[in-house]
């Protein structure tokens, strides 16, 4: 098949910079690929997309040069909406891209703008929501729907427009691992079953590898690696000194290859059991020959007993939930969306009132503290660190919390400095927050909290959006509170993360805490996992599925010295 | 809206939208017109009985029926007190019912509490005949509805349409932002009112910011879309208009007619 995109020379800069945000930009993807545009932060990956439908330079201003061919037109020259017919866009966030009041009209916004008469626009929606399987979200309110939900609606929308080519910015950035799986299964059906050419945005890489024909990889502004996906992933130094996250099937057959277990580099993790079983084991392991080494007995300082509660009053969303947390963990709460992960984090911060049940910190019955009270002992850093940033610069918003907190000057400007340093702010001072990255953001969100010095650090979704190299920033800046001695609980999707930095997994279920424990004690429960709609990183799901690997893997370097010594 | 709209399956809900809304018309120009009791509570409870077909959600403007009905007591007292009764027609409109003060000062006549009730119940009927209407007929009915009318322009009905849906977003963000605030050791509920009200400026800045940032992802995604090309657009959902739906819309319109006639004939007026 043909060409259907060509970037010839393309470089870009915003309006009223001359930083150029893509250099000379070369490539061509044909009709039907799926490719998949990676890289850090900032590389231009969403930038080279935009230009694909003209949103640049007729939306987002600036001096656009060379040639975007798309299906034999030059975007250039051509509006958003004319484009629209041809390449359709899926963006991060599904709030912003919902229209209609129900599903059905909002998928049939498209094809209205397009001239189409209403019966038309019907047999597209029809057609839209049967080839993604949607038809029983037909009548709702997108409002109403799930994240998960809600992407789903946006890409039918988009497809209800027959375009050629579909472009997803980071589309799953923002939903949890079902969520995640419905839209990529919903992808990689519009590329497989019906051709249409993919352009996807996206950050994690173990997803990228099972569904793309091409792996482009940016780097400030420019093409750093491109190719097939074997291609790109066999050169896993250039990845990493780029800071990207390297599937642990790729790390762990890259180990096995060179240890010649392996003759080559193998990409999913169906694959790499499929290899590892084939080998001859000494003798199983098993997972309940490790035993927890004996922990000294600590300080509680978080206790939850039978805390109940209810939001609308017709069913609870915490169900008697009986915690009890120590000084110096470091927790990770999982669990899909609307298990109660956030309503927990809410009581133990004060912003929630339970209806039954009682929240100690440090020994004391926070009933009647006020949340800015309790800020003194509890910080909470949101999820979205734009909605808690207030001030006009980066230094006002450290002071923010411990001026508050009534701190006298001296405190203030100490520990303002240290913070600064801390998260890797210092140059940016008197700058205004809206100004520096998403990641940069996170960490000036996180600081702020710092900055109030409280015993425990709550963290919803630390490394939402974020890419690898940022995320480990983070959760290094968590760690070394941690070590610090507080105590640190994240509520998180990312699997990976809570293997490497937590002591401590809450698994929650509708309300409840299913399973309690170490990462290596909680990720053998497969079943109890499937039901809270959890799944384990790649390492511990392949360890789970070749016979004589215990079930308590969670790491590529565990995996592999275990596997040398299993096997014959 | 008070209640939201859902699709449900109940005779009023498959009733054509123009019925209902010439319907909720008529409520509203009767709560207009009469000032008779009476006649009031007929609508009224007329109202209750399409409620009652509909399904119509009670519980929900509960909240409403609570709050409204201090100033409901209220009007009735103050007109009990002081409407110049000269101006109705009921033969009973001077009985006293008791003096405030002694020596047959400051009267209580039937007159004015009638008149009194009457205004009360007017703002329930308009709040539940409005309620039954947004229910009942999907707001894209109602939109596809007021832009059938010649001058209404499709945009505006459109850029209204979009900002009523993104309320909630923007009060989620006030919310989250009130949150954070608190999380950050400010005490918002404490202090005189002036005090209260500064503590909430911080607040404004990335309010607009985010709001800004919010309506530029709606508008460039809705260009995506296709929304602003010069194509004509056809999108125009046929509404269904049964032969019940026929009739009922003429005995309505019959209604309206008889309504404004018996009016001013001085039919509903106390």
């Amino acid at each position: 098949m043909g060409n259907i995109i060509s970037w010839q020379n393309v470089s870009f800069n915003y309006e009223g910079t001359k930083r150029k945000v893509l250099k000379d930009i070369n490539i061509d993807i044909n009709e039907g690929e799926f490719v998949v545009i990676t890289g850090p932060t900032g590389a231009g990956k969403t930038t080279l997309c935009e230009t694909l439908n003209g949103v640049i330079p007729n939306f987002i201003k600036g001096d656009l040069t060379g040639e975007i061919i798309v299906d034999g037109l030059k975007a250039k020259g051509t509006p958003v909406y004319d484009m629209a017919s041809k390449v359709g866009m899926v963006f991060q966030d599904p709030d912003t891209q919902l229209f209609g009041m129900t599903v059905e009209e909002d998928i049939a916004f498209g094809p209205a703008n397009l001239g189409l008469t209403y019966e038309e626009c019907m047999e597209r929606v029809e057609k839209s929501i049967t080839d993604l399987n949607i038809k029983e979200l037909r009548d709702r309110k997108p409002i109403e729907l799930s994240g998960g939900q809600k992407q789903s609606v946006s890409i039918a929308g988009v497809y209800a427009m027959l375009p050629k080519i579909i472009v997803f910015d980071e589309p799953t950035s923002m939903l949890d691992p079902v969520g995640k799986e419905r839209v990529f299964s919903i992808i990689k059906d519009i590329n497989k079953k019906y051709g249409i050419t993919i352009v996807l945005v996206e950050h994690e890489m173990s997803e990228i590898v099972k569904y793309a024909d091409k792996v482009i990889v940016m780097n400030q502004g420019t093409i750093h690696l491109s190719g097939k996906v074997e291609e790109v992933f066999l050169q896993v130094d250039k990845l990493k000194e780029l800071g990207l996250e390297i599937p642990q099937s790729i790390e762990l057959s890259l180990k096995l290859k060179n240890d010649k277990y392996l003759d080559r580099v193998l990409l999913t993790p169906e694959e790499v059991i499929d290899a590892c079983s084939k080998f001859k084991p000494k003798a199983v392991i098993s997972s309940k020959e490790q035993t927890r080494p004996r922990e000294e007995k600590k300080e509680t300082i978080i206790e939850v007993s039978k805390l109940r509660h209810s939001y609308l009053g017709d069913h609870d969303d915490l169900k008697g939930v009986n915690l009890s947390i120590n000084k110096g963990d470091f927790v990770a709460i999982i669990g899909q969306n609307g298990a109660g992960k956030t309503t927990l984090a809410r009581h133990i911060i004060g912003l929630l009132k339970p209806n039954e049940g009682r929240i100690k910190v440090n020994g004391k019955d926070i009933a009647e503290k006020s949340v800015a009270e309790l800020s003194r002992e509890v910080g909470y850093v949101f999820q979205n660190p734009d909605e808690q940033i207030f001030t006009d610069s980066v230094e006002d918003e450290l002071q923010f919390g411990p001026t508050n907190l009534g701190k006298d000057c001296d405190f203030i400007k100490n520990i303002v400095d240290e913070v600064l340093q801390d998260v890797g702010l210092e140059k940016y001072r008197k700058v205004w927050p809206k100004y520096l990255s998403k990641g940069e953001r996170q960490r000036l969100a996180m600081g702020s909290i710092i900055t109030m010095n409280p015993d425990v650090v709550i963290v919803d979704e630390p490394t939402t959006g974020q890419d690898w190299r940022e995320t480990l920033w983070i959760m290094d800046l968590l760690k070394k509170l941690n070590d610090k001695g507080k105590t640190i609980i994240i509520i998180t999707h990312n699997m990976e993360i809570v293997n490497k930095y937590c002591n401590r997994v809450l698994v929650m279920l509708k309300g409840e805490i299913i399973l309690d424990g170490t990462p290596k004690e909680v990720f053998i429960h497969e079943d109890k996992l499937k039901k809270a709609y959890v799944r384990p990183t790649d390492i511990t799901y392949i360890a789970h599925n070749i016979d004589y690997m215990p079930d308590n893997i969670i790491s590529v370097n565990e995996f592999y010295q275990v596997f040398k010594e299993s096997v014959i | 809206m008070l209640v939201d709209y859902r699709k449900c399956d109940t005779p009023l809900h498959k009733t054509n939208p123009k019925v209902i809304l010439l319907g909720t018309l008529i409520v509203i120009i009767a709560s207009i017109l009469w000032t008779h009791p009476l006649y009031c509570i007929a609508v009224f409870l007329a109202l209750i009985v399409l409620g009652k077909i509909a399904k119509f959600p009670w519980q929900q403007i509960k909240w409403f029926f609570k709050v409204v009905i201090i100033p409901v007591l209220f009007i009735m007292i103050i007109q009990g007190f002081t409407l110049d009764t000269s101006l109705l027609n009921a033969s009973y409109k001077d009985y006293t019912l008791f003096y405030l003060l002694p020596n047959g000062r400051v009267p209580f006549k039937l007159g004015g509490l009638l008149y009194g009730f009457a205004a009360s119940l007017k703002i329930y009927m308009v709040v539940v005949a409005v309620a039954i209407l947004g229910y009942t007929v999907s707001p894209s009915d109602i939109i596809q509805l007021i832009s059938r009318v010649p001058f209404a322009s499709k945009q505006v009905i459109f850029i209204f349409s979009t900002a009523w849906k993104f309320i909630p977003v923007i009060k989620k963000q006030i919310t989250h932002l009130l949150d954070a605030q608190k999380t950050r050791g400010m005490e918002l509920e404490k202090g005189k009112l002036i005090e209260r009200v500064k503590k909430l400026v911080p607040i404004v800045t990335p309010l607009l910011s985010n709001s800004l940032e919010t309506g530029d992802q709606i508008a460039l995604a809705m260009e995506s879309r296709a929304f602003g090309t010069k194509t004509k657009n056809k999108f125009i959902k046929p509404l269904n208009f049964s032969l019940t739906d026929k009739i009922l819309y003429i005995l309505l319109l019959i209604s309206l007619v008889l309504l404004i006639y018996m009016y001013t004939l001085g039919y509903g007026i106390l």
